[in-house]
């Protein structure tokens, strides 16, 4: 599904983010990715999601070369892939319902289908009841629960989290922790950062380790 | 193709929603691009009006003919019909010395006149031609010059000429003058998008992330610059008409006047105008109340007026 060979990741003024990391994630694997703050969590995800390019090395994704790919087709590649944020992106501007439509209506679906699809993600994410809700009216936990609903609303096979539960307390994580649990097991490949070891521990998947760019 | 139909018709509304969030913003963009195109309009009305009323006063044009000192009434009247005759020329009038003295009495000069031991003035022809424009008044007079009987020959064209060269001038005016409008027209327009996009750089983010296209993106800005072109016709063809705003725009008075843009941040629109259309309502609902007073003068006059009738 997801495979890193030799990749090193130079930012412009010289900080390499990761240095010569090699990685296979097969389909249907739950995986953390761990490490201190500025270890390149956040860069592989970048890379895996082609919003970064490799400077070095190979990004292989559903057999798809992301580092060579070119602009046009960026867009249909991305559609495959659930995003997650640390700090959601939500749009301020209209409401729940529609917030969760964007992904669809890019796609190009429109209608009842894609209302039932909508609705149908709210639920799994215990958000139905509030559709016609402004985002910035909902609680952290809600907003990133929200996130999520966007991210699996068009049934990508992998999904992507950078910090999902960085910002909630325990309670509020566990949710998340078991709702990506939940989508595992139905055959959704998940990259999950995070520093947290409780976590981990708790959940149990497998375990990539980053620090200073390289892994441990 | 329903489904990209559909598209196309949400991009439209989100343009329109976005142009009437915004109400002041692009009332100003109206405004100059209502000004920019009435400025080289009502000059070109004004030019094609003068054009139109200096072709009512082009066919007075006459050259005089003053025919030799030696020349009798007879010969003269003979070549009033000999001229009368020709192809380019309308009427030919005879004009004698006595006529002549006579019109310069009648023009307050009849001091000068009386103090003449006897009338000095030739005999003339007042010449009519029949095409009067510059290059045809300019060969007839030429013509009319060279013939063995004519002493002097004046032309009233030079007013004439010098019209046309004005009228050449402001034509070359407003057509300068439309092209820089038009280029000004289309960096304001530009510059008005360009702060939408800064306006709108969270929602171009997220999208891009979730994988919209390029065209997706970019659609409903090109939507928006054409509401700006066309939402200017209805206002400026009636111009004395007031409408009342529609419910869309009475809404959107009472949402933010303008929004804050601050260099290098990512705006985010502000929490309150999140609430949504219905916090304002009530603020657009008083805003736009009819008055009671005006009705009731409205009603009095129709009253009177048709009292009046009776």
């Amino acid at each position: 599904m997801i495979e890193l060979s030799g990749v090193t990741k130079r930012y412009p003024g010289g900080h390499e983010a990761l240095s010569d990391v090699s990685l296979t994630i097969e389909q249907g694997e739950l995986v953390f990715l761990t490490g201190h703050s500025g270890a390149g969590k956040s860069t592989l995800l970048k890379l895996v999601a082609a919003i970064e390019r490799p400077t070095v090395g190979h990004v292989i994704v559903n057999s798809q070369n992301v580092g060579r790919m070119k602009r046009p087709a960026l867009p249909f590649f991305r559609r495959n892939i659930g995003l997650i944020f640390q700090d959601h992106k939500l749009l301020y501007d209209r409401n729940v319902f529609d917030n969760v439509l964007l992904p669809l209506h890019i796609q190009g679906l429109t209608g009842n289908d894609a209302a039932k699809r909508v609705r149908a993600a709210l639920d799994k994410v215990g958000l139905l009841k509030k559709e016609k809700a402004r985002p910035i009216t909902l609680s952290g936990g809600e907003q990133q629960r929200l996130c999520i609903a966007r991210a699996i609303v068009s049934r990508p096979a992998l999904v992507l989290a950078d910090e999902p539960t960085a910002n909630l307390d325990d309670a509020y994580a566990k949710d998340i922790m078991d709702m990506f649990r939940a989508f595992n097991e139905v055959g959704v490949t998940l990259l999950i950062s995070t520093h947290d070891q409780d976590l981990i521990r708790r959940y149990g998947g497998r375990n990539v380790q980053l620090a200073y760019g390289k892994l441990v | 193709m329903r489904a990209w139909l559909t598209h196309h018709l949400h991009s439209l509304k989100i343009a329109a929603q976005r142009f009437f969030d915004a109400p002041v913003a692009s009332l100003f963009t109206i405004l100059v691009i209502g000004v920019a195109v009435a400025m080289p309009t009502g000059l070109y009305l004004l030019l094609s009006n003068l054009d139109r009323a200096a072709g009512d006063i082009k066919p007075q044009a006459e050259i005089t003919v003053f025919l030799k000192t030696e020349l009798g009434e007879a010969q003269g009247k003979a070549l009033a019909n000999t001229l009368a005759s020709q192809a380019d020329i309308a009427s030919v009038r005879f004009v004698s010395k006595s006529e002549g003295i006579e019109k310069l009495e009648s023009a307050g000069l009849s001091d000068i006149a009386a103090g003449l031991p006897d009338n000095p003035l030739p005999h003339a022809l007042v010449v009519t031609p029949k095409d009067t424009t510059p290059p045809a008044l300019e060969a007839l007079g030429s013509r009319l010059r060279q013939a063995p009987e004519a002493e002097r020959v004046l032309m009233d064209t030079d007013w004439i000429k010098r019209l046309a060269a004005l009228m050449g001038l402001g034509r070359d005016l407003v057509f300068m003058l439309s092209i820089m409008l038009g280029l000004a027209l289309a960096a304001i327009t530009a510059n008005t998008i360009r702060l939408q996009i800064y306006a709108q750089r969270d929602e171009i983010e997220v999208a891009r992330l979730i994988g919209a296209t390029d065209r997706f993106i970019r659609r409903p800005f090109l939507y928006f610059g054409g509401i700006q072109g066309t939402r200017r016709r209805p206002d400026r063809r009636r111009p004395g008409r007031r409408r009342r705003p529609s419910g869309s725009q009475r809404r959107a008075c009472g949402v933010r006047l303008w929004r804050p843009v601050r260099a290098g941040r990512p705006v985010r629109r502000r929490p309150h105008a999140a609430a949504g259309p219905e916090r304002h309502s009530r603020l657009a609902r008083r805003l736009f109340r009819r008055r009671p007073g005006l009705a009731a003068s409205g009603k009095h006059l129709t009253q009177s007026s048709s009292s009046r009738v009776q």
